[in-house]
């Protein structure tokens, strides 16, 4: 079964090597925004099974994005995985606090991210 | 004249009753002491009359000789080692034909004055101190002094301290811990003790200590240093390394991501050489990961802010895992790590990703310095209330000049140590402190020549409620 995966983040390059990894990976559809209020835009028509947010980023942070998603139909339970390379352990908790399903840490290992997603949507 | 002897012996009495009377001779030599002198100072008069008086600091009667009358401050050493403050006055005597015979010295004990002196200097100061300072009785806890900003911070009245119970205090701590520490305080198990406390907003360290002055009842005295500076300074030192670790992961993640993908074959077949290349590329981009992890590590563990999940774990497991975890990057030292254990299981209280973060650079480390085709041992050994874990190598050694200086911060020791693969020379640090963390201790023996042994011991614990009843269960079923 296909995988219809949002990946918001605000690095150009770090989409294009995360959506080459999801390609390889075979079985996603992926859509890619570099901003959190595309990404609120696009997300109703996409209808995604999952969403990849980054968690630093200029005009809505991470987790200001997923504070807003939950409020759009259809979203209260989408699972979110933050990708970040801002991972100490409280960090990661107070993700998990807020509602995100799992944080890959940056940098991560383009051969394995999309298994990564994979078992972090299996370990619900 | 019978009548000005009478009075002058009578002048003398008094003067005897009530201050140390010393006399010497014109060599400086004491000739008699009173009875006050022996009563206050403890001095017999078989060991001080004949010789010249050491009960005096610095007695230099030559240096006073022109002064046939001095008066002033002089200290007088008692036969227990104390010094007592005495005004003294100096008179010399003269021979019928005016030769300077000798000296009477007349000293009134002063010492109680001058330490009530001392004492209002010293309350003086502690009302000039900018940080809350107060004292309460042991037992009671009534504060019976408090420094003018304690009053200030706390709204207590001069003069109704002694009806403040420091329970009373608002303050916002652990307070289960803190009375738990004030009984080990007032029971002589600990001398003082520091606990972090909120108060109307502001966040306080505060020390606690028990002193008791000879004929006193004991007393507590606390000391209030307000953090706010110091927690800004330590948030914007912690933001900024987070930041700046942040901003340097993320090109790494383009870098590793970009040479990953092509070393894969995603971007199409490689030659041999360019594989080669891609290899070393992809090696320093993690080389350049690890510095920003350890630097980040190293920051966390100084600033006593890294997170430790502790939890009960078989050691020897552990060791396992992480010998499992190096194998490629010792196939690449062409070096073969083995485990020789003498428990298993070694149970331990430790948090794993730590405890293996703590072997993944020792055995990384030995792999850098084991010469092509040795072996590297990793011993554990469980005696008395301890597991000893020690990687052994037979590399170069570390010279004996060194050996003081290999757990300090960007410490590399031996050239070939950059060209092999290299390190931060944070490596070390990071062990130390993070088996330190954990009650531990590291410790490295080394011989040139011969090879290195870095050791780091936890304390052992017995197996886990859930482990001992399934150990029972096998064991029922035979």
């Amino acid at each position: 079964m296909t995988i219809r995966l949002l990946h918001v983040e605000d690095d150009l390059d770090i989409l294009e090597i995360a959506l080459m990894s999801f390609e390889m990976a075979g079985g996603f559809d992926v859509m890619q925004c570099d901003n959190g209020p595309e990404a609120l835009r696009q997300a109703p028509e996409f209808r995604p099974d999952v969403m990849v947010f980054d968690l630093m980023m200029p005009q809505m942070s991470g987790l200001q994005l997923l504070e807003a998603i939950r409020q759009v139909d259809g979203f209260a339970d989408t699972p979110v995985i933050f990708m970040t390379a801002r991972a100490q352990a409280h960090e990661s908790r107070d993700m998990i606090e807020r509602g995100a399903r799992g944080v890959i840490v940056k940098p991560f290992d383009p051969l394995t991210l999309g298994d990564q997603v994979r078992a972090l949507l299996a370990a619900s | 004249m019978e009548l000005g002897l009478k009075h002058m012996r009578s002048a003398l009495a008094a003067l005897n009753a009530h201050a140390m009377v010393v006399t010497t001779n014109a060599a400086g030599r004491v000739t008699s002491v009173n009875d006050v002198f022996v009563r206050t100072t403890g001095h017999q008069r078989a060991d001080v009359i004949g010789m010249t008086p050491g009960f005096y600091p610095g007695w230099d009667d030559a240096a006073q000789a022109d002064m046939p009358v001095w008066t002033g401050d002089r200290q007088v050493v008692t036969d227990a080692g104390t010094s007592l403050w005495t005004k003294t006055t100096r008179i010399h005597q003269h021979d019928a034909h005016g030769q300077f015979a000798g000296m009477i010295l007349i000293h009134a004990d002063t010492s109680d004055q001058r330490t009530a002196e001392t004492d209002r200097d010293a309350v003086a100061s502690l009302h000039l101190l900018s940080e809350p300072v107060f004292i309460v009785a042991a037992g009671t806890h009534r504060v019976v002094f408090a420094n003018a900003a304690a009053m200030t911070l706390f709204g207590w009245a001069p003069d109704a301290l002694d009806s403040v119970d420091m329970a009373s205090l608002d303050l916002a701590c652990d307070r289960g811990a803190v009375t738990d520490q004030i009984a080990r305080l007032e029971a002589g198990e600990i001398d003082q003790f520091a606990f972090d406390a909120d108060y109307d907003g502001v966040s306080f360290r505060a020390d606690m200590q028990v002193t008791q002055l000879p004929g006193q009842a004991r007393r507590l005295y606390v000391i209030l240093r307000n953090q706010t500076e110091v927690l800004a300074v330590s948030r914007a030192k912690d933001e900024l390394v987070a930041t700046v670790s942040h901003e340097l992961r993320t090109p790494l993640t383009s870098i590793k991501g970009a040479l990953g993908l092509i070393q894969s074959g995603a971007a199409g077949p490689l030659s041999d050489k360019a594989r080669g290349l891609l290899d070393i590329a992809y090696r320093n981009a993690d080389r350049l990961v690890l510095i920003v992890n350890d630097i980040l590590d190293l920051e966390k563990l100084e600033a006593g802010h890294m997170d430790y999940d502790m939890q009960r774990h078989d050691l020897t497991a552990t060791l396992q895992d992480a010998i499992a975890m190096t194998a490629t990057y010792a196939a690449r030292f062409d070096v073969a790590v083995n485990l020789r254990a003498d428990t298993h299981p070694a149970w331990a209280d430790f948090d794993t990703g730590r405890i293996h973060q703590v072997l993944l650079n020792l055995i990384s480390n030995a792999c850098k310095f084991s010469p092509r085709g040795t072996q590297i041992d990793v011993v554990l050994v469980s005696g008395g209330d301890r597991h000893r874990v020690s990687v052994v190598d037979r590399g170069a050694g570390i010279p004996a000049d060194a050996l003081d200086r290999v757990f300090d911060r960007f410490t590399q020791v031996g050239k070939s140590n950059r060209a092999r693969g290299g390190g931060t020379g944070l490596g070390l640090s990071i062990v130390k402190a993070i088996v330190e963390s954990h009650g531990g201790q590291v410790a490295l023996e080394s011989v040139e020549g011969q090879g290195t042994s870095v050791s780091f011991t936890l304390s052992r614990r017995d197996a886990p409620v859930q482990a001992v009843s399934v150990l029972q269960m096998s064991g029922t079923r035979g």
